[in-house]
Parts: structure tokens; C-alpha cells; sequence
């Protein structure tokens, strides 16, 4: 059984498709790229499934569930985490603080406990520093800890950001463009994290991403999307070499360009 | 019937004050993000420049409220350079705190300056007193001024924003500062120019209210209720601010015919909320929602 | 330098985690008890006022330095707590009134903070500023409950067979509840609580996305911000003894304002330095006086413009507040002779903000 999927799902901006009755789905344990050119649509599909934008037409379940009824903030404790394209971090806060965030779904302290921080919210934060220090240990930010988030470079903050996903033990990981700004080292160390993250930690990827190099690397399989509709969709290579894919990236040999 | 006619005239003119108030804010939040709690403040100080030279320097009406809003623009322009330049970049909390801060200055300092003092003044006008008689309903030059003046301006602004260099660079800037700057529109200019613009607005307002509550010091909190109109217009909206002024004068007047004592003074917050609860954006504005 | 070596994560959560930390702590709590005999009268009474305005401040530092949502109304909470308290002791004791006084603030609160559910940034200012007219217009107008703008007298404090008649004795009471306001407020902080608080500040699409229910950690936070500032209100009653509309306007929502930015955003001791501030000011002004033009002098504008002067000039020289300066004074120490001028400067963003 598939663990996330669409089924015929649109969504205008005034009078543009941004997605226009898209169905596909995502297999658990697998990591599931999509490409397409920009304004393709791509983010939107990722705040459809956040719950950002409400859906048009169509369908979306997550392991069974129609997410359609769930409130943005209830897709997290739902197992969805997600990564954004300009970083949603929280600036005037430490590492630190924005990692414990997103343990934020597994909190079970009540207001009350907390206000006068009774035993039950310190077992919490301190359960939830556990864990937070396992994906600092994974992701090797010791050294960030106690930094404003505002402060550091962006490529640290993407890392950081994708850290305040990993923690909240996600089942379903969105991934919106994890390479974009990096440098080729970086997007190579990007390519060994989503690889762990499938492997050692179970977590079903979906990643937007516009570097073929990372695409072709760790992917299972690959929706390629132009206006809001599929293009194609298979293994990386079957979806590299589709003619209409290639003519939507306007006629290049190879669609996009990455390093090597 | 003549009562709720006599209320409506009152109410569009005491509406068209707010729509310009309304209108000073919206400018300078469109043009600089900013949001300007010191507009009534503005208002009352361009009332005030109006009193010293018309009634204290004995210059002519006609003469005395254009060189005014010359002045009001000045100050505006200084206003914008001493204490919101240094502040482009930082919160909004910051931006809000700092023109709170200078709206009590003003109304302090303004009480402090020989002339101006504690006292109400009465701004003599050439048709003060005048009326006319429509079908039962009494119509004083006063408010038929205030509807014309309004409209003129208004019009005045529409061409200068639509057809003129300076006033497209304006439309840039309002949009997207940083790509305006990239193209050579001196960004920081323009944040003076619309400063200048918005206080002149705001002076002119502040003249055809002193008829009706006079000049004094706390003639500002009068500018309070623009921002109700400025949001029920929507944020970024010129004509949306006119007509949610028009919208408040009327509401307000409506509400002291109809509604219990009491409720006309807080007519135009009820109607704010009852909004904003409906439609967060205001009636033309555009959603403040973030881009994911 | 000093240089932190931790062992376990208990030490994050510790309230006064170093040794010094307890020992500097231990001496103002020794002080602070013993003010009523080394501080004069008169200066009692203002510390008082001081812990009064702290309180006020904590309630509104939550929900606009942690939570970001801006509330230029404070003082409809404020004049909330003080009018409950005053017409419920006709009736009932203290220690029912006190928090009867809490948690009508705090419902008000809620009432005051749905509408602002939806809306972020300059809307929720207006909006909030809007709703604490709104509530000032109500409480003038109900004259059978509040007496107008006639007023009403409150009779003093009895706590079983204590009469607290004295600015020493109310002073405890306010210590105490300072006290146990300012351990809330770090509690808070300290759980999962605060910093989705935080969080709806920085970035509420991130928020979101980690599981924060908006609309419920915003009511929570207008809730406690509106209790605390209401206890505040209600305690204000019993010191001043008269409360009439004219007291609770726009003005002290901006007195609040300038208590926690003066102080310094984003900490909860900045409020108490805050309200020193501002019981101080006046005093200041007033020695002052004796010195100044005799036109000056006699103004009464004078000090509303020492206060905006002094709160634009935080603003644009020193925005971390008093307690910025604190931190300044404590680096440069800890760094002596290391320290440089900017060691403290934070990134400046230009891009359109996120932070509406």
C-alpha cells in the first residue's frame, strides 16, 4: 500500500493551474524526486500535501488518511516533515532551541505542567533533548549549537532546518530543493544524508530538486512535471531520456546540469 | 428622513477627514512598509502650520493652507530622514514603538510651542457659517468643501501616481524596494518624497477638520480612527483608504442617530473587528498570507 | 573568559544553573526582603508601583517579546483586573477577588485575542488597540457595575486577620507575586510552551510545520499575558485605593510598551528594569525641573516628551534595551581587555520581512 497518494489534485492562482489533476503516489522506503522546470508547480504539490493552500480538486491520503480535513499543523503530528525553499528557521533563536522545536508533535505535557514545570514537562524536554542530540550527532552541528540561527551561513541553516525535520521522527520526509545554494562538496555530502535517511532511519523521501547529478544518485523513482501536469514518471534514467521531458526543459540534450 | 439625510452629509464629510488620513498612511506604508501611528499627529501639526499663518500671520486663507501643506511636506520629509532612515531594516515592532514614540512627542512639543499651547483654537475660514438649503436638509459650505477638496486631491493624486515619472519610481518603490533601488530609483529619496506627500495630505486634512472639533493639541486621536479605515480599505490600497473613510464617517454618524449613548465613539472598532474577523485582508486588500 | 563546561542536560533547564549565578541571586533576594527597612517611605511606595508595572510587563512581554504578536490595548487588561477586583471585594475577600481578577483578564483576553487569530502584524496591532477601546468605552458606560467615570474607592487588602495598611506590608504581597510571575514566565520558557511561542514569532509557516497549533498557543498566550497583566491591575487598585476610566488609556498601554522595549525585548529581567525606568523617569524629570527655563518648567507636555525622546533614543542607539546594556557591561568584564565595541552586534535583514 502506497503511503502517500494523489489523486487527481489541483490547485489555480487566479487564473493559472500551479497544479493541474496530478495523481501519483509514494511508495514507503523509497525516495521519490520530482523535477520540472521552474513554475512547474513543483512547491505547490508540497503545500498541498502541508495543508498550505487548500486543494481544488482531487484527493490526497497519507497511509490511508485523507489528509484533505487536516489542519496545516496537524500534517506534522500526522509524520509529514518538510523542508522549505527559502528556510523557514526561527532567526532569533539557537540551534538548539529550533531543533527541540520540532520534537514539538511528540509533547505530551499539559499547559499546566508546564507553567509551573512540574516533573512531567521536565521528563519531556528532557526526552526531547535526547533525541534532538542523536540528529545533532547524525548531522555533526556540535559545533552550532548555542548560535542564532540568524547568524550562520546557509548552508549550515539548510542543514539546520533539514535537523528540525529529522528530529520529529517523521515517516514521510519533503525535501523542497536541498541543493539549491550549496556548493558541489555540500551537494554531495546531501547525497550521503538522504541515502542514511532512508537507509538507517526509514524515512520515505520526496524531494523537489533541480541538480540531476543528486536526482539521478539516490532516487527510486522520478515525476517529472511542466505546468502543473506529469510529464513522465519512472526510474531516473526513463525519465531523463522522455522526449517530452526533454522538449520541456527547452530542447537541451540532457535536461539541467550538474556537476560531472 | 431629513435627520438621516443631515446624518449622511455629515457623515461623508467627517468621512472624507478620515479618508485622508487614511490616505497619508497608506501612502507611506505602501512606499516604506511602515506603519505610521503618528499620522493623526502629522494632521494635527499641518493644522496647526495652517493656524500660525492664517490666523496668527494673517496671510489669506487661499495663501496661508497651500504654503502649510509646503511646510507639513517639509517636516515630513526631515521627519522621514532623522528618524525612520536609521530604522530601515530593523522589526516592524521597532517601526510601530518609534512612530508611537513621535506621536506623543509631537503632541507634547506642540503643546509647548508659544501660540499653540493647551488652548482650542478656531482656524477662520471664508465660508464659515455659510449654508445652503437642499429639500429640507441643510448643507453648510463647510462640508461641501471638505466633499470638493477631497475629490480634488484624490484626482490629483491619481494622475501624479499614473502619469508622472516620479510618481511611477513611487509605484516601484511601493512594490518591491529593492528591485527599485536596483534600477535607480533613489529609494531613499522617495521615502522622503512620500513622507512629504503624506503630511501635506494630512495637513489638508487637518484644515478641514478644524471647523468641526477646532485646533487643538489632541486633534490626533481624531487619526486614530483612519487606521479602521485604512484596513477596512485593505492594506495596500489607495482607493480602498478613501472609501473605507467614507465607510467610518458614516458608520459613526449612523450610530449616534440610531444606536444607544456611547456607541458612536466606538462605532468605527466595532465595525473594524466585525471586519477583520470576516475577511483578515480588508475589502480590497491583498492577503498578507506568506508565500511557502 | 569564562568558559561553561556542561555535564548533563539538567543544566539548560536550572533556573540558576552556576554557583554565581545562585550566590549574586541570593543577595538581591535578601535585599529585596529587607527594602522595607532600608528604603524611606516615599521610595516604598514607588517600589511598589515598580513591582506593579514588572508584573504588568512579564504579561505583556509573553505575548509580544515571545510571542510576537504586538498588543498596542494592554492597558484594557490592566483596567480589567483593577475594576473586577474593586467590584467583587464589595462582596467577597481578597484571596477570592485577587484571582476572580486573573481570570476575567484572561477571558477577556481570549475574547480580545480570536479576532486577532487570523490576523498578523499591523492588522493585530490595530486590531488589538481597536478591542482596547472598545473595552475602555464598555467599562465607562456600565455605570451600574463600574460607576462611570464617577470612579470607585477600594478599601484595603484583608487577608484573614491581616489588614495590609501599609505600603511595607503591600509590598510583600507584590514582591511575592512578582516573584512567582517572573518563575511562570521561566517555566514557560523553558517548556515545549515557550518556545512554540517563540516560534510563532519568528515564523509561523515554520511553526506550523512542526506541529504548532496556531489558533491554541496564541489564545494560551493572550490568556496568560491578559491574567498576569490583570493581576497587575488589580494590585494597582489596592495601591492607588481610587480607579476611575481616565487612569487606564491609551497612554499606559504605551507606558507598558515602553516597560518591555526600555527594558529590552526578549527578557523577562528587562522588565523590571523597565519599570524602574518608568517610575523614575518622573522623578528625575522632577529634580530636573529646578534647573530648566522657567517656560519649560512649567509645561505640561514636558514629561510625555522626555519619555518619547528617551524611548526614540533606545530605539534607534540602544534597541536591546537596559538589559542589552546589562549584557554589555557583564562582556565586557567576563572580557577585559578583549572587549570591542560592536562585540555584540547581531545580522540586520534587508529582505521584505517575514517577521509580519
Amino acid at each position: 500500500m502506497s503511503l502517500l497518494s494523489a489523486d487527481a489534485i489541483s490547485l489555480s492562482f487566479g487564473g493559472i493551474r500551479a497544479v493541474d489533476r496530478l495523481s501519483f503516489d509514494v511508495q514507503p522506503g523509497e525516495v521519490f524526486s520530482i523535477i520540472g522546470p521552474n513554475g512547474a508547480g513543483k512547491t505547490s504539490i508540497f503545500n498541498l500535501i502541508s495543508r498550505l493552500y487548500p486543494l481544488e480538486t482531487g484527493r490526497l491520503s497519507f497511509g490511508g488518511r485523507d489528509l484533505g480535513r487536516l489542519e496545516p499543523h496537524e500534517v506534522a503530528s500526522a509524520g509529514i516533515a518538510r523542508t522549505f525553499q527559502n528556510i523557514r528557521l526561527f532567526d532569533q533563536a539557537s540551534v538548539l532551541t529550533n531543533l527541540m522545536l520540532g520534537r514539538y508533535r511528540h509533547n505530551r505535557a499539559s499547559v499546566l505542567a508546564q507553567c509551573l514545570f512540574l516533573p512531567a514537562a521536565r521528563r519531556q524536554v528532557l526526552a526531547d533533548r535526547e533525541k534532538v542530540e542523536q540528529t545533532i550527532d547524525f548531522l555533526k552541528i556540535e559545533r552550532y549549537r548555542d548560535k542564532r540561527a540568524g547568524d550562520l551561513s546557509y548552508g549550515v541553516r539548510k542543514i539546520v532546518e533539514l535537523g528540525r525535520a529529522l528530529v520529529s521522527e517523521p515517516s514521510l520526509l519533503l525535501l523542497d530543493e536541498p541543493s539549491s545554494g550549496l556548493s558541489p562538496e555540500e551537494t554531495l555530502g546531501m547525497v550521503f544524508w538522504v541515502e542514511d535517511i532512508r537507509d538507517k532511519l526509514g524515512i520515505t523521501v520526496m524531494m523537489i530538486e533541480h541538480d540531476m547529478s543528486l536526482v539521478s544518485s539516490v532516487s527510486s523513482r522520478v515525476l517529472a512535471v511542466n505546468q502543473g501536469s506529469r510529464l513522465a514518471l519512472g526510474t531516473a534514467a526513463e525519465v531523463q531520456s522522455d522526449p517530452a521531458v526533454i522538449a520541456a526543459y527547452l530542447g537541451q540534450a540532457t535536461p539541467g546540469r550538474g556537476p560531472g | 428622513m431629513v435627520g438621516f439625510l443631515q446624518s449622511l452629509v455629515s457623515g461623508v464629510s467627517i468621512g472624507c477627514v478620515y479618508a485622508l488620513v487614511a490616505l497619508g498612511f497608506v501612502l507611506i506604508y505602501k512606499a516604506t512598509e511602515v506603519v505610521n501611528f503618528a499620522q493623526g499627529e502629522l494632521m494635527m501639526v499641518g493644522a496647526f502650520f495652517a493656524f500660525t499663518l492664517v490666523d496668527m500671520g494673517h496671510l489669506p486663507f487661499v495663501i496661508g493652507v497651500p504654503l502649510a501643506m509646503a511646510c507639513a511636506a517639509l517636516f515630513g520629509a526631515l521627519l522621514n530622514q532623522s528618524l525612520l532612515r536609521p530604522l530601515i531594516g530593523r522589526s516592524p515592532f521597532t517601526t510601530v514603538l518609534a512612530t508611537v514614540a513621535l506621536a506623543t512627542l509631537l503632541r507634547s512639543l506642540a503643546s509647548m510651542v508659544p501660540g499653540w499651547g493647551t488652548q482650542t483654537h478656531s482656524l477662520a475660514n471664508p465660508v464659515a457659517g455659510q449654508k445652503t438649503q437642499l429639500g429640507g436638509v441643510i448643507l453648510s459650505h463647510e462640508h461641501l468643501i471638505v466633499i470638493a477638496a477631497t475629490l480634488l486631491l484624490c484626482a490629483a493624486l491619481y494622475l501624479f501616481f499614473r502619469f508622472t515619472r516620479v510618481g511611477v519610481a513611487l509605484q516601484a518603490v511601493s512594490q518591491n524596494q529593492l528591485a527599485a533601488g536596483y534600477c535607480g530609483v533613489p529609494v531613499k529619496r522617495m521615502h522622503s518624497l512620500i513622507w512629504a506627500i503624506s503630511a501635506a495630505v494630512s495637513a489638508l486634512a487637518g484644515v478641514l477638520l478644524a471647523p468641526m472639533t477646532f485646533v487643538h493639541t489632541g486633534m490626533g486621536y481624531v487619526g486614530l480612527k483612519a487606521f479602521p479605515a485604512a484596513v477596512i480599505g485593505g492594506f495596500g490600497s489607495i482607493p480602498g483608504a478613501i472609501l473605507g473613510g467614507l465607510f467610518i464617517g458614516l458608520i459613526e454618524e449612523l450610530s449616534g442617530l440610531y444606536a444607544p449613548e456611547g456607541v458612536k465613539h466606538v462605532a468605527a472598532y466595532v465595525a473594524l473587528l466585525a471586519l477583520l474577523v470576516a475577511r483578515p485582508q480588508g475589502l480590497f486588500g491583498v492577503s498578507l498570507r506568506e508565500r511557502a | 573568559m569564562k568558559f561553561v563546561r556542561k555535564t548533563s542536560y539538567d543544566y539548560d533547564l536550572r533556573l540558576f544553573p552556576e554557583p554565581e549565578d545562585r550566590f549574586w541571586y541570593g543577595l538581591l533576594a535578601v535585599a529585596l526582603l529587607l527594602a522595607p527597612v532600608l528604603l524611606p517611605p516615599y521610595f516604598l511606595g514607588q517600589a511598589v508601583l515598580v513591582g506593579i508595572y514588572a508584573i504588568a510587563g512579564f504579561g505583556l512581554m509573553l505575548l509580544a517579546g515571545y510571542t510576537g504578536q504586538i498588543s498596542l490595548g494592554h492597558a484594557a487588561f490592566f483596567a480589567v483586573g483593577a475594576y473586577t477586583t474593586a467590584v467583587l471585594e464589595k462582596t467577597m475577600p481578597f484571596v477570592l477577588a485577587f484571582p476572580a481578577a486573573g481570570l476575567m483578564a484572561a477571558a477577556v483576553g481570549i475574547l480580545v485575542g480570536l479576532p486577532a487569530l487570523r490576523l498578523s502584524g499591523i492588522y493585530l496591532a490595530i486590531g488589538t488597540l481597536a478591542s482596547s477601546f472598545i473595552v475602555s468605552e464598555v467599562i465607562a458606560r456600565w455605570e451600574s457595575v463600574t460607576r462611570g467615570a464617577s470612579g470607585i474607592t477600594v478599601a484595603r487588602i484583608r487577608l484573614g486577620d491581616i489588614v495590609l495598611d501599609s505600603d511595607a506590608k503591600l509590598y510583600y504581597l507584590v514582591l511575592a507575586v512578582a516573584v512567582a510571575a517572573f518563575w511562570l514566565g521561566r517555566n514557560i520558557l523553558r517548556s515545549p510552551l515557550g518556545i512554540a511561542m517563540m516560534a510563532i514569532r519568528d515564523s509561523q509557516t515554520g511553526a506550523q510545520s512542526v506541529g504548532v497549533p496556531l489558533v491554541r498557543v496564541k489564545l494560551i498566550a493572550f490568556a496568560l499575558s491578559a491574567a498576569l497583566t490583570g493581576l497587575a491591575g488589580a494590585l494597582y487598585a489596592h495601591k492607588i485605593q481610587f480607579i476611575d476610566p481616565d487612569q487606564f488609556t491609551l497612554l499606559l498601554s504605551v507606558e507598558l510598551l515602553v516597560v518591555i522595549f526600555i527594558g529590552g525585548i526578549g527578557s523577562l529581567h528587562g522588565c523590571v528594569f523597565g519599570a524602574i525606568f518608568i517610575i523614575i523617569l518622573p522623578q528625575v524629570i522632577a529634580i530636573a525641573k529646578d534647573h530648566l527655563p522657567r517656560y519649560l518648567a512649567e509645561q505640561t507636555g514636558l514629561q510625555s516628551a522626555v519619555y518619547a525622546t528617551c524611548l526614540i533614543g533606545f530605539i534607534l542607539f540602544e534597541p536591546e534595551g537596559l538589559h542589552g546594556i546589562w549584557l554589555k557591561i557583564k562582556r565586557y568584564f567576563s572580557m577585559f581587555p578583549h572587549y570591542q565595541r560592536d562585540s555584540q552586534k547581531q545580522q540586520r535583514s534587508h529582505a521584505r520581512g517575514e517577521s509580519w
